[in-house]
């Protein structure tokens, strides 16, 4: 699963996901994608289970870009705790996605089969999501 | 053949009015070049559409009515809003018929590869090709043909074939197209004989690790 090397802090502040991304905004490598419709954080799990959802509709023949990258940690207490005596335990990845963003990228396969697999990978996903195609791809 | 669009020439500048004339159907707008100041205006986003969904593509010659004044002018930067998809902003840039330009023409893979029966992937590396031309000139895609291509095979710039009246910008050695092995093939190559229960395999593992995935989730 997708996770950093190495990272210079192991625990990072939660954050806001305000506004749109601004960048990654448009098909970059492939000839569709998965333009992200709300802000939200992708687990490497989450990640990992629409390419292989993906992959496993095209078969072969295919080509899948992941655009997006979990290199944010995320925490979590133990169960029964009481609060306070600090931040709890870095637990996993999560990649941090706004509106906008072109998250999964395909290409070698036809419109049809690429939509299918694209809805396969946007069920895996916590966030609503829509298949988009890179402008000037020929039918 | 040039396409006819009327533009209104707008007083105020800046988001507060641009926003204004999106919520109205229109589309803040700025023609310039050839040396002449540049002029804010504003087109109806809707015939702005039909403009740029012809069959001359995105370097559409537009014949553009600025109040009195008639321009030549072809869409260089058109800002669009992904998520709403509206146009935010578009940029005309005043040509003439007899200076020649330099415009992005977009490359359309046509034909069968053979190395795409034989298992092939086609990788798309090159989009557009960047010309210099006469505005009436451009035309409004390239085709790679890519029905000679084998596995392992590339075509690149110097390859495409373009009309006499293009001159070519990008660099001829860069790649259009290539036809590669794609990985899964890679694997099976190894052990043919053995791709049923490799394959089986694969299935069962990707299985269970879901499971576990929610298994750990509940606990």
């Amino acid at each position: 699963m997708l996770q950093p090397k190495r990272v210079k802090h192991r625990k990072q502040h939660r954050g806001r996901m305000r506004g749109r991304a601004k960048g990654g905004t448009e098909v970059q490598f492939g000839d569709y994608g998965l333009l992200a419709l709300e802000p939200g954080w992708v687990t490497n799990r989450q990640i990992e289970a629409a390419r292989v959802a993906m992959t496993r509709h095209i078969r072969r023949g295919g080509k899948v870009w992941i655009n997006i990258f979990p290199d944010k940690p995320v925490t979590k207490k133990p169960a029964e705790t009481r609060m306070g005596s600090g931040k709890g335990n870095p637990e996993g990845w999560v990649a941090v996605v706004k509106p906008g963003r072109v998250m999964f990228e395909l290409s070698g396969v036809a419109e049809l089969t690429a939509r299918e697999a694209m809805s396969r990978a946007a069920h895996k996903l916590p966030i609503r999501s829509k298949f988009i195609i890179r402008t000037g791809v020929q039918e | 053949m040039e396409e006819k669009l009327t533009a209104e020439p707008r007083a105020g500048a800046g988001k507060g009015v641009a926003r204004k004339m999106r919520a109205a159907g229109r589309v803040p707008a700025v023609v310039y070049g050839h040396g002449v100041a540049p002029v804010h205006v504003s087109v109806d986003a809707k015939d702005l559409y039909h403009v740029l969904h012809t069959a001359a593509g995105a370097n559409v010659l537009i014949d553009l009515a600025v109040g009195k004044d008639r321009v030549l002018a072809m869409p260089r930067e058109v800002q669009r809003d992904h998520l709403a998809g509206r146009f935010i902003h578009v940029d005309f840039l005043r040509i003439a018929r007899d200076e020649k330009i330099a415009v992005e023409v977009p490359i359309h893979v046509v034909g069968d590869s053979h190395g795409v029966k034989e298992g092939g992937v086609v990788e798309h590396h090159l989009w557009t090709l960047h010309v210099e031309s006469f505005p009436q000139d451009v035309p409004s895609a390239i085709e790679a043909d890519i029905s000679a291509l084998g596995i392992n095979e590339s075509l690149h710039v110097s390859d495409l074939v373009v009309p006499a009246s293009l001159t070519i910008l990008t660099a001829l050695e860069e790649t259009v197209v290539s036809v590669v092995t794609p990985q899964i093939l890679k694997v099976e190559e190894v052990a043919p004989a053995e791709e049923a229960a490799e394959e089986g395999a694969a299935e069962e593992g990707a299985e269970e690790a879901p499971a576990k995935e929610s298994g750990e989730a509940e606990g």
